[in-house]
C-alpha cells in the first residue's frame, strides 16, 4: 500500500452530537474512536430555537468538551431541527460515521435513542452509530480502554 | 382560529373527542346503572373510561398522522442543494407509502438537478474560456498594436503631445493589465497547465497584491490525484472564498491549506476576520450557493463555518480520480 494510500485511511471524519448531558460520553467515545482510527471528530450541538444567552452558553460547552478531548477537535453549533441539523452538518463535513448517545436509565442502564436514530438514518446517508452511556458497565477491553484513559 | 385551519390530527382528535364525550353524556344520562347507589361514582368511571378511550385515540392518531406534518415541513424547506434527505417511513401504512413516494421523487429531482448543474456549469465554464481567449487574443493583441502604433507617435518634437501620448501610452498599458487579469480569472490556465497547487499557489499571490491581505500557504506535499472537474471545483471555491474574504471579512490574515483526506482531497480557506453571521449577511446566498452547487457536482462535501480564531473557515473536500 502507497503512503498516499495509508494517509487516505487514516483522515476520515466523525460527527458526534453532544446536544444532551449524555452527549459528552458520547464525545469521549467518539475521540477514543478517532484517536484509535485516526479520525477527524466533530462534536456538533444543535439548539431548537435562538434564545438569548442559550447560544453563548452552548458554545462556551461546546468549547470545554472540545478542549476536555484534546487539540484537533472540532466544533459545530447549529440552530433548528435536531436531526435536519446533524445530517446537514454530517454532509456538509464529509463524515463516514455520526455517533449518538444512548439515554442512561438509572444504574448501568440504557435506552436507545429510537426516535432520533430511525430519523437521523433516513435523512442521511451516513452510517449512525449509538455510544453507551456512562452508566453502563465498561468493558476492559479496546475502545472502553482509551475511553477511560482520555476521560 | 378556525377550525379547517388546524392540522389534520387535531381535527380528526376533536371530532372523534366531541362524540366520546357525547356518548358519555348520554351514557351518563341512560336509565341504567352500574352503581344502583352511587351516582357519583359512576360518573367517575365514565370519565375514566372517556380519558382512557381519548388518550388512546390521540396516541393512535399521533402515530399515524404525525409524520405527516414533518413531510409537509420538508417539503416547504427541502433544499436539493444537500442531497440525500430523507425521511423516515413511518405512521399508518398510507402516510409510510406518501413519505416513499416523497423519497422516490426527491431522489429523481436529485439525479435531474445533477445531470442538468453539470451541464450548466460545463457550458459556463466553456463560454468563460471563449470569452476568455477573445479577450486575451483580439482585445489583447489591439491595445498590444494601440501601445506600438502610440511608440512611433513619442518621437513627436512637440513637449504637450509627447506628454499627451505617454498618458494615453499608460492608460492603454493599464487597459491591457486588465484584460489580462479578467481573462486570467476567467480561465485559469495555471490549473491547465501545472495543476492545482501551482494555481492556487498564484491566485493567493494575486490574492495578496490586490488586497493586501497575506495568505499562508499549507499545501501537502503528496496529494491523492483528481479529476479535472474536481480540480476546477476545488480552484473555483478557492476563488470564491479568497473573493468574499476581501470583499467582506476585514481580515489580516487567510490561511489556504491543501490536505489528503480520505481518499479525497480537502482545501480549507481559513480567515480571522468578523465572523460567518456578518459574511452570510453581506454575502447574501449566491456566492455561497454557487460554492454548494460546484461541490455537489463533483460529489464534494462543502461546509462555511466558524473559525477557532472567530473567522469563517470554508471546508471542501472532493473525492479523489477513480474513488
Amino acid at each position: 500500500m502507497t503512503r498516499i494510500a495509508e494517509e487516505a485511511i487514516l483522515r476520515g471524519t466523525v460527527v458526534c452530537d453532544v446536544t444532551d448531558p449524555e452527549g459528552r460520553n458520547a464525545a469521549a467515545f467518539a475521540q477514543a474512536l478517532g484517536t484509535r482510527l485516526g479520525l477527524r471528530v466533530v462534536l456538533a450541538l444543535v439548539l431548537d430555537s435562538v434564545r438569548s444567552g442559550a447560544q453563548k452558553t452552548a458554545t462556551s460547552t461546546l468549547t470545554a468538551i472540545a478542549n476536555e478531548l484534546g487539540d484537533g477537535v472540532e466544533i459545530r453549533l447549529e440552530v433548528g431541527d435536531r436531526v435536519e441539523a446533524l445530517a446537514r452538518i454530517a454532509g456538509e463535513e464529509g463524515a463516514d460515521l455520526v455517533i449518538v448517545s444512548a439515554r442512561a436509565v438509572g444504574l448501568g442502564g440504557r435506552n436507545l435513542r429510537c426516535g432520533l436514530v430511525r430519523d437521523l438514518e433516513a435523512e442521511t446517508a451516513v452510517p449512525v452509530l449509538v455510544a453507551p452511556p456512562s452508566t453502563r458497565r465498561r468493558s476492559e477491553q479496546r475502545l472502553a480502554v482509551g475511553i477511560a484513559t482520555s476521560g | 382560529m378556525r377550525f379547517s385551519r388546524l392540522p389534520l390530527l387535531w381535527r380528526i382528535f376533536a371530532v372523534n373527542a366531541a362524540l366520546l364525550v357525547l356518548a358519555g353524556l348520554l351514557l351518563a344520562l341512560a336509565r341504567g346503572r352500574i352503581h344502583e347507589s352511587f351516582a357519583f361514582l359512576e360518573g367517575v368511571d365514565i370519565a375514566i373510561v372517556l380519558v382512557v378511550m381519548l388518550g388512546a385515540n390521540f396516541l393512535l392518531l399521533r402515530h399515524i398522522l404525525g409524520p405527516i406534518e414533518r413531510l409537509v415541513e420538508r417539503m416547504r424547506s427541502v433544499d436539493l442543494l444537500r442531497p440525500d434527505q430523507r425521511l423516515a417511513e413511518r405512521g399508518g401504512a398510507e402516510v409510510a407509502q406518501l413519505v416513499a413516494v416523497f423519497n422516490q421523487m426527491l431522489e429523481r429531482l436529485e439525479t435531474e438537478r445533477r445531470v442538468s448543474g453539470q451541464q450548466a456549469l460545463r457550458a459556463q465554464e466553456s463560454e468563460r474560456a471563449r470569452v476568455s481567449r477573445s479577450l486575451h487574443d483580439e482585445v489583447g493583441q489591439v491595445l498590444t498594436g494601440v501601445l506600438l502604433q502610440l511608440d512611433s507617435l513619442a518621437g513627436s518634437r512637440d513637449p504637450g503631445q509627447r506628454r499627451a501620448v505617454e498618458e494615453t501610452k499608460r492608460a492603454v498599458r493599464q487597459a491591457l493589465e486588465e484584460v489580462r487579469r479578467i481573462a486570467r480569472e476567467l480561465r485559469p490556465e495555471m490549473l491547465e497547465h501545472l495543476g492545482l497547487v501551482s494555481a492556487l499557489t498564484e491566485l493567493s499571490r494575486r490574492f495578496t497584491d490586490q488586497s493586501g491581505i497575506p495568505v499562508e500557504r499549507r499545501f501537502a506535499d503528496r496529494l491523492p490525484p483528481l479529476s479535472d472537474e474536481a480540480e476546477l471545483a476545488v480552484y473555483r471555491v478557492a476563488q470564491e472564498s479568497l473573493t468574499n474574504v476581501a470583499r467582506h471579512a476585514d481580515a489580516s490574515r487567510v490561511e489556504l491549506g491543501l490536505e489528503p483526506g480520505a481518499n479525497s482531497v480537502v482545501l480549507r480557506v481559513v480567515d480571522d476576520g468578523r465572523g460567518i453571521a456578518e459574511a452570510r449577511a453581506l454575502n447574501g446566498n449566491g456566492g455561497l450557493r454557487g460554492m454548494r452547487e460546484r461541490a455537489l457536482l463533483v460529489s464534494g462535501a462543502l461546509a462555511v463555518k466558524p473559525a477557532r480564531n472567530g473567522g469563517v473557515e470554508v471546508r471542501l473536500e472532493v473525492p479523489a480520480a477513480g474513488d
